[in-house]
């Protein structure tokens, strides 16, 4: 029997999927913006690794100058960019008031740093902070898989001083949300987005 | 019962078990939930996106694994741009391209759930796993090198927005052709056991199972393979950028062969365990015969399905 244990294994072990299959890498950085009122949204930016990079240059840097100009930026908005509101952006925003997943954004621009493209723009997102804890958790993921998405290293949150408000935040993994996707060939996997747990409080 | 000798391996009721189990296995990985075509998100693409999570069976998670992929390719990219300088020899290039196909193919996709099927549906010679592997990893590399280079040689510009949008088409094209072979799979599966209905031959034994059919071989190779592989498309299109169009054919073959030795394994893995499970059987026995059509039919259908999951996003209105 253990014969045929070992036959069943080897018969079925191209269906298994067992871990991810990502084609493009990115990591996020975001800053939280405030009003008199409050939170009113977050600015993100994405910086993508040197692959991903050479395609949006070779498609969209129409002078071979590896700058990207405004005229560029809107072509890529337009052809790179505007299909990801599909995804929602890849963004999950959660907090008492429940999950938001954006369907439009503002203020969208790419730009190249250290030899990799960036593209930032502007989630709007208002919410009160009057007095006591206000607790929002932002994720980042991808669930095709597509793109693996992490956050950077250096200051991956960024809280604009106030004089009004304050806050802190972890990073951790979610292990109450699958990202469970699904590869070219149906095969599957799952993985679990590390999420932001902000906490802003007024000050004053 | 059946005439299975004493020294059977597995008796003709742990076939049953045997199958079940297969079929068990097959379902428990296969596909659950809401489908969802991996395509590149940044594009257009014929497919739908995803509307919400589903919940599916998680399988392993081996994060440590996709981040051994981000680093690779990270080092595979610097190592092309040194190249280019003469600050990096090939052979260490080739390493590079070799190891990140390598990890590559070991996640999902690369038609390993196809061909695994397809071992499982017809008797097949290890070395007919090894040829449609081998092929399937180079054609999918191939796929991508003739378009990559092909839309940049003749086009200029537009090269990943033009390949996303060529990509979901055959893809589409993939998988109809995928459910259409395994529709025939299904046919000749069904054709054998009204031919042993209508002759003496009532039982089964390993011996009589014929190997060998270079047309469902070919079929399965063509409609697996002609996808382009998406990461193979994305160092071409570095190498390009860095206008180093040999390097790129050079990592493109290295990264299939690490692809192959995946997709090779696969193959045989399901080769080795059919006829594990197939000489492990009692000669002659009618359950024997019974396990040798269910996993043939269990296999066609598991190719249907298969295709006709990964087609379904293309179809939603």
């Amino acid at each position: 029997m253990k014969k045929a244990v070992v036959a069943v294994v080897l018969v079925t072990s191209g269906l298994w999927g067992a871990f991810g299959h990502p084609h493009v890498f990115m990591d996020t950085r975001i800053e939280a913006a405030y009003d008199r009122e409050g939170l009113r949204g977050f600015w993100i930016t994405w910086r993508f690794d040197k692959v991903f990079t050479a395609g949006i240059l070779m498609d969209f840097d129409s002078d071979k100058n590896e700058r990207l100009s405004a005229s560029e930026v809107a072509v890529i908005e337009d052809r790179a960019f505007s299909n990801l509101v599909n995804y929602r952006y890849f963004l999950y925003i959660r907090s008492a008031e429940g999950q938001y997943r954006p369907s439009s954004v503002e203020s969208f621009t790419a730009y190249m740093e250290g030899g990799r493209v960036h593209y930032r723009f502007f989630v709007p997102y208002t919410l009160p902070i009057g007095q006591g804890e206000v607790k929002v958790n932002i994720a980042v993921y991808d669930e095709t898989f597509f793109c693996d998405i992490g956050y950077l290293d250096t200051a991956p949150l960024l809280l604009p001083a106030s004089d009004t408000f304050s806050g802190e935040y972890t990073i951790r993994e979610d292990r109450g949300i699958h990202i469970d996707y699904t590869a070219n060939d149906g095969s599957q996997g799952s993985t679990f987005p590390r999420q932001i747990a902000l906490t802003l409080r007024r000050e004053h | 019962m059946g005439g299975g000798t004493a020294n059977s391996l597995i008796s003709p009721g742990r076939s049953l078990v045997v199958l079940t189990a297969v079929l068990a296995a097959a379902l428990l990985f296969f596909p659950s939930g809401r489908p969802a075509a991996q395509s590149n998100p940044f594009y257009d693409s014929p497919a739908p996106a995803p509307s919400a999570p589903s919940v599916s069976v998680p399988t392993l998670r081996l994060r440590a694994l996709i981040d051994a992929q981000r680093t690779i390719r990270e080092v595979l990219a610097d190592a092309v741009d040194r190249s280019g300088r003469g600050g990096r020899s090939v052979p260490a290039l080739l390493a590079l391209a070799f190891a990140y196909g390598l990890l590559h193919a070991l996640g999902p996709g690369h038609r390993k759930v196809a061909l695994a099927a397809y071992f499982l549906a017809r008797p097949s010679h290890p070395l007919q796993g090894v040829i449609a592997g081998a092929s399937v990893a180079f054609l999918h590399a191939a796929a991508a090198l003739a378009l990559i280079y092909g839309l940049y040689y003749l086009f200029q510009g537009t090269v990943t927005t033009a390949f996303a949008s060529v990509s979901s088409i055959l893809e589409l094209a993939s998988y109809a052709a995928i459910i259409l072979l395994g529709l025939i799979l299904l046919a000749l599966a069904v054709r054998e056991i009204i031919k042993e209905r209508r002759s003496s031959r009532r039982s089964f034994s390993a011996e009589q199972v014929e190997v060998g059919d270079r047309k469902t071989l070919t079929a399965i190779i063509l409609s697996s393979g002609v996808v382009p592989c998406p990461g193979t498309a994305l160092i071409l299109i570095f190498c390009l950028s860095q206008s180093l169009p040999g390097i790129g054919v050079l990592a493109a073959l290295a990264m299939s062969v690490g692809m192959a030795t995946v997709t090779v394994g696969v193959s045989l893995a399901a080769i080795y365990g059919k006829r594990g499970i197939l000489s492990a059987l009692p000669r002659g026995s009618r359950l024997g015969g019974l396990l040798h059509h269910g996993l043939e039919i269990a296999g066609a259908v598991l190719i249907v399905v298969f295709g006709l999951f990964m087609l379904s996003p293309y179809l939603v209105v």
